[in-house]
């Protein structure tokens, strides 16, 4: 993750800043399981709920439901799409956008309404979880 | 193929469209069409990295990334072809040595015992203030079968000759005689037909044998047919019932088995009735889950009990106890101490072939650094990068492993016959697939370590951009690399120099096995065995009869100039000792002391001229000593000096009878080494062979000229008196001393093979990384030469470098030696493990190896030409 001056936060998910092989090995080893990834599935299935998004507007809706906070780098998206995809939560499509261009569109299937389900229900209650032991500190 | 383009084609239009998006939504902010694209570019973090970021999640890319990593990886090599051929070579030594050397560790060692009860089996021994086993009585094997609850069954065990008649040349038999129980108890079964049946063991059941492996291939070719078949043994008709698996050779190389019952001479009343009388050993196996310990518990307690039961038959002054050891660690034990040396040694070559590869792939890698960093900057994925090296890598091991595991599959005969002086279980050394996972894991795990090593010394400190700028200097490279590469070339020197005093120590055991005494004349001595028949030679007359008529017959054969009987064979190594005590006349032993104790040897008159053993006082036995009023006999010089101290023992008398014989000492001879080349001299009393009886004869022929001639002529002098007569082990007495020394030779060729390579591989290395360093300091080196350095200075500037490194590695090696070197200490021989003279030959040979090694190098410095190296 890195910080933007701004204030927003990028995901960064399989960060290729550092061309340093090992090292960049072991980081995006450890990426690839980390909280962070989850976290980008969560907010990709949650933007495909009110119906299908085409790439750019899967990062656009995420952006605009946590204000800004988190933007959606393509390297991080699209990896994230295709890899859901392969794992039957989203179906794709090519379709047309509102400016008449030729866009693959990505939908929610029923494995991916309940995966978002599931990986709701553990997010709050990790929120909750953390949020006590924040209390508490 | 298809499916790959349509899917790159999808992703390219994919990314496209988001770019537009994003180009549309900035112009739409009010920036100009060109900066909306650059922005939205530079926003997007590189449409290549992008892509190869979900190429990398999409099914099956891996595989396909790998199939074409692959092609490339074999390609890199195919154009770097001396590279390629050194590390494979060096690979394959180092692969094939530690192959072969686990593949003997692991047959012997390793693997489970190739009979059912395994582990189980063990060997009962009666160890007493007399001998280490006194072996057991076919009344306590019963009684301990019945009685001990933590074993599933005891069985008897003896090994005899017989004779067996009834295919082609009467042969001589080893033969197993057992319980019928045995092999059902032990865990074999027969490939053929069956093995003995409850009952056979009984005196006067029908006659049956099975015939071991080996004997069924040698003799019969394996013809199943066999079954049923008759031979004549013994005087009775003994029909053949079934072959055996191959099996280790243990307790002893059988090449038939038979029933206890069918052995005429366990079978004697008195041998059947006595208790005491111990003449089989006893085998049993542990019921599962029961330990050594708990079962030594029992024997200890039915020991005792035995001995409260039948006291005569177990006095207090013979201490007798009953034990058990491991069978499966009677079979390794002589193997374990020599087989983990080769096993360590071989570990160490490994390591040293290893260190050449990975400073020869460190090079490789330098000298392509700067295509590596295009790749990179090209937007190749670190993690392929490694996986690329990583595929180079194991394309070499594997090639390297596939010929290493060649090699060793080429010398398994050559470790069966260094093995079969160690253990009976020479023969399960096999390739097998247990050996290949070795090599493979072997294999997988060098080529991860190769292709880190050039990760490792750079991790922290290069990016692209300096790869990019250092790539231009070609093999040019950081002291860093410099100070790794060094690493591995001290190790390579101190594991050679280790493996030198390994091996060095080795040697100059052998050499002192070599020149051992063994106190006969082993030159021009032809000896064969003669082990007469119990059934047709019951009574000691006969069998004195068959021996006079021998001598006779043997004084007339052609080609000899000498010649002798005895009834042990001079360094046979199986030779049977069967210590006896004896009184001196004159001099009792005191109650309680241990008293005289000496071999018996039967012998013939000019037995010691023909064997070459000198007669130092006194006479030979002679042809006219058979007066059984007068029995005489010969003493070895050191029983002569330890139990007759300054007295003169000829004219003295003896009894090994408590005095119902006395027999008068008319000689004293040298002393032999009857037993092993390593082994101690023999107390031995000499008695003349025609008193003797014995059924067990060997005869020595001195001879002068072509052997085969003689050969025939005694078999047809031995055919002359029993037509029926087997002549065996027909061989020179320099084949028996050299077969004592077989295992060591081989041993020690071995080691020194593979002290030899590592030197090479060391040297090679050496010459490598002081190469290198020549090469970053060839600028340097030019300005000194130009500035007037002379080229003994240069030379001078080389070797500093080169012999700094050496003399860490010989200081680590030094060090490692000393340890070592105790942990072999068992396996030397009138050598100690810190000999002097060579550990200075081998710092000797490792530092000549470095002059030689730095010389190479050294001459390309002087050859440094500044106006070359500058424009260069």
């Amino acid at each position: 993750m890195e910080r933007r001056r701004d204030g927003a936060v990028f995901l960064c998910v399989a960060g290729r800043a550092n061309p340093l092989v090992l090292s960049t090995v072991y980081k995006r080893a450890m990426s690839q399981t980390s909280l962070l990834q989850g976290t980008l599935h969560l907010l990709i299935l949650q933007s495909l709920t009110l119906g299908p998004l085409h790439g750019m507007g899967v990062s656009r809706r995420i952006e605009q439901v946590t204000k800004g906070t988190f933007l959606v780098k393509p390297g991080s998206l699209f990896p994230a799409l295709h890899r859901m995809e392969q794992a039957g939560w989203l179906e794709s499509y090519w379709g047309e956008t509102d400016t008449k261009r030729r866009a693959k569109y990505y939908q929610l299937t029923r494995a991916g309404r309940r995966q978002l389900k599931e990986e709701t229900n553990e997010w709050s209650r990790i929120a909750v979880a953390i949020g006590l032991a924040l209390r508490n500190a | 193929m298809f499916n790959r383009d349509r899917q790159e084609r999808d992703l390219d239009d994919e990314l496209r469209a988001y770019i537009e998006l994003a180009v549309a939504e900035k112009i739409k902010q009010g920036m100009s069409p060109s900066d909306a694209r650059r922005t939205a570019l530079i926003e997007a973090g590189g449409v290549e990295q992008v892509k190869e970021e979900v190429r990398d999640v999409q099914p099956g890319v891996l595989l396909q990334a790998l199939a074409q990593d692959a092609r490339y990886a074999a390609r890199s090599l195919w154009k770097a072809p001396v590279f390629t051929l050194a590390a494979v070579v060096t690979l394959a030594i180092g692969i094939g040595a530690s192959t072969a050397i686990f593949s003997m560790v692991n047959g012997v060692l390793l693997h489970r015992l190739p009979i059912g009860s395994g582990d189980r089996l063990v060997h009962l021994t009666a160890p007493s203030a007399r001998s280490d086993d006194e072996g057991y009585s076919m009344i306590e094997v019963a009684d301990l079968n019945r009685d001990l609850s933590t074993m599933s069954g005891v069985a008897e065990y003896h090994s005899m000759a017989f004779q067996l008649y009834g295919h082609g040349d009467p042969l001589r038999v080893q033969t197993g005689v057992v319980s019928d129980r045995f092999f059902d108890m032990i865990g074999v079964r027969p490939i053929l037909g069956r093995t003995f049946l409850p009952g056979e063991e009984v005196v006067g059941a029908p006659p049956v044998v099975v015939l071991s492996y080996r004997f069924w291939m040698d003799q019969f070719h394996g013809d199943s047919s066999i079954i049923g078949a008759s031979f004549t043994m013994n005087d009775r008709v003994h029909h053949v019932v079934g072959v055996l698996p191959p099996l280790p050779g243990y307790p002893n190389e059988n090449e038939m088995w038979m029933p206890a019952g069918a052995c005429p001479f366990r079978s004697a009343p008195m041998m059947l009735n006595d208790r005491g009388m111990r003449m089989v050993n006893a085998y049993a196996v542990l019921k599962p889950g029961v330990s050594l310990e708990q079962a030594r518990t029992e024997l200890a307690a039915v020991n005792a009990r035995y001995r409260a039961a039948y006291p005569a038959i177990y006095p207090e002054k013979d201490r007798l106890r009953f034990a058990a050891t491991s069978a499966r660690g009677e079979m390794t034990a002589r193997a374990k101490p020599i087989l983990l040396m080769l096993l360590a040694t071989a570990a160490f070559l490994l390591v040293a072939a290893v260190a050449n590869v990975a400073n020869l792939s460190l090079s490789r890698q330098m000298r392509r650094a700067r295509e590596l960093a295009l790749r990179v900057a090209l937007g190749a994925g670190s993690g392929r990068l490694y996986r690329q090296l990583t595929l180079e890598a194991l394309l070499l091991t594997l090639t390297g492993g596939i010929g290493g595991v060649l090699l060793a599959a080429s010398s398994v005969g050559l470790l069966r016959s260094v093995a079969t002086r160690l253990t009976p279980r020479a023969g399960e050394i096999q390739m097998n697939l247990s050996v290949l996972a070795f090599a493979t894991v072997l294999c997988v795990v060098i080529a991860l370590m190769v292709a880190a090593a050039p990760f490792v010394h750079q991790l922290g400190q290069r990016n692209v951009s300096v790869a990019l700028r250092q790539g231009n200097t070609g093999a040019m490279g950081t002291r860093g690399d410099l100070r790794m590469r060094s690493v591995l070339v001290i190790a390579q020197v101190a594991i050679a120099f280790v493996m030198l005093i390994g091996a060095g120590l080795i040697a100059r055991s052998l050499i002192a096995l070599e020149r051992v005494d063994s106190g006969v004349d082993v030159s021009n001595v032809l000896t064969a065995r003669l082990t007469m028949s119990f059934t047709k030679y019951k009574t000691s007359q006969s069998r004195r009869a068959f021996s006079a008529g021998l001598m006779d017959r043997l004084s007339a054969l052609p080609g000899v100039t000498s010649f002798g009987i005895a009834s042990t064979l001079p360094l046979g190594g199986t030779a049977q000792l069967n210590e006896q005590a004896f009184q001196i006349d004159g001099s009792p032993t005191a109650p309680g002391a241990r008293g005289p104790k000496s071999e018996m040897t039967a012998v013939s008159p000019n037995y010691f001229r023909t064997v070459g053993i000198p007669v130092l006082a006194g006479r030979d036995l002679a042809t006219s000593d058979r007066d059984t009023s007068n029995l005489v006999a010969v003493v070895s010089r050191r029983l002569a000096k330890t139990y007759w101290g300054r007295r003169d023992p000829i004219g003295t008398r003896i009894t090994a009878d408590s005095g119902r014989h006395w027999v008068t000492i008319v000689g004293v001879v040298g002393d032999v080494r009857q037993n092993r080349l390593d082994g101690d001299v023999t107390d031995e009393i000499y008695f003349p062979v025609v008193m003797s009886g014995n059924n067990d004869l060997r005869v020595f022929l001195r001879t002068t000229g072509a052997l085969p001639p003689i050969v025939r002529a005694l078999r047809a002098a031995v055919a002359d008196i029993d037509n029926q007569q087997p002549v065996s082990a027909i061989q020179t007495l320099e084949q028996v001393r050299g077969a004592q020394l077989a295992e060591p030779r081989l041993t020690t060729t071995l080691l020194m093979s593979f002290a030899m390579l590592a030197l090479v591989l060391t040297a090679t290395g050496l010459a490598g990384v002081i190469g290198y360093s020549v090469t970053q300091r060839l600028p340097e080196i030019a300005i000194r030469m130009a500035l007037g350095a002379d080229g003994r200075r240069v030379v001078a500037l080389v070797m500093r470098d080169g012999l700094a490194i050496v003399f860490v590695g010989l200081f680590v090696g030094l060090g490692i030696s000393f340890g070592a070197t105790r942990l072999i200490r068992q396996l030397l021989f009138s050598v100690t493990p810190g000999d002097v003279a060579t550990y200075a030959v081998a710092t000797a040979v490792i530092l000549g190896t470095a002059i030689v090694a730095c010389l190479v190098p050294s001459r390309r410095a002087l050859g440094a030409d500044p106006t070359v190296v500058f424009r260069g």
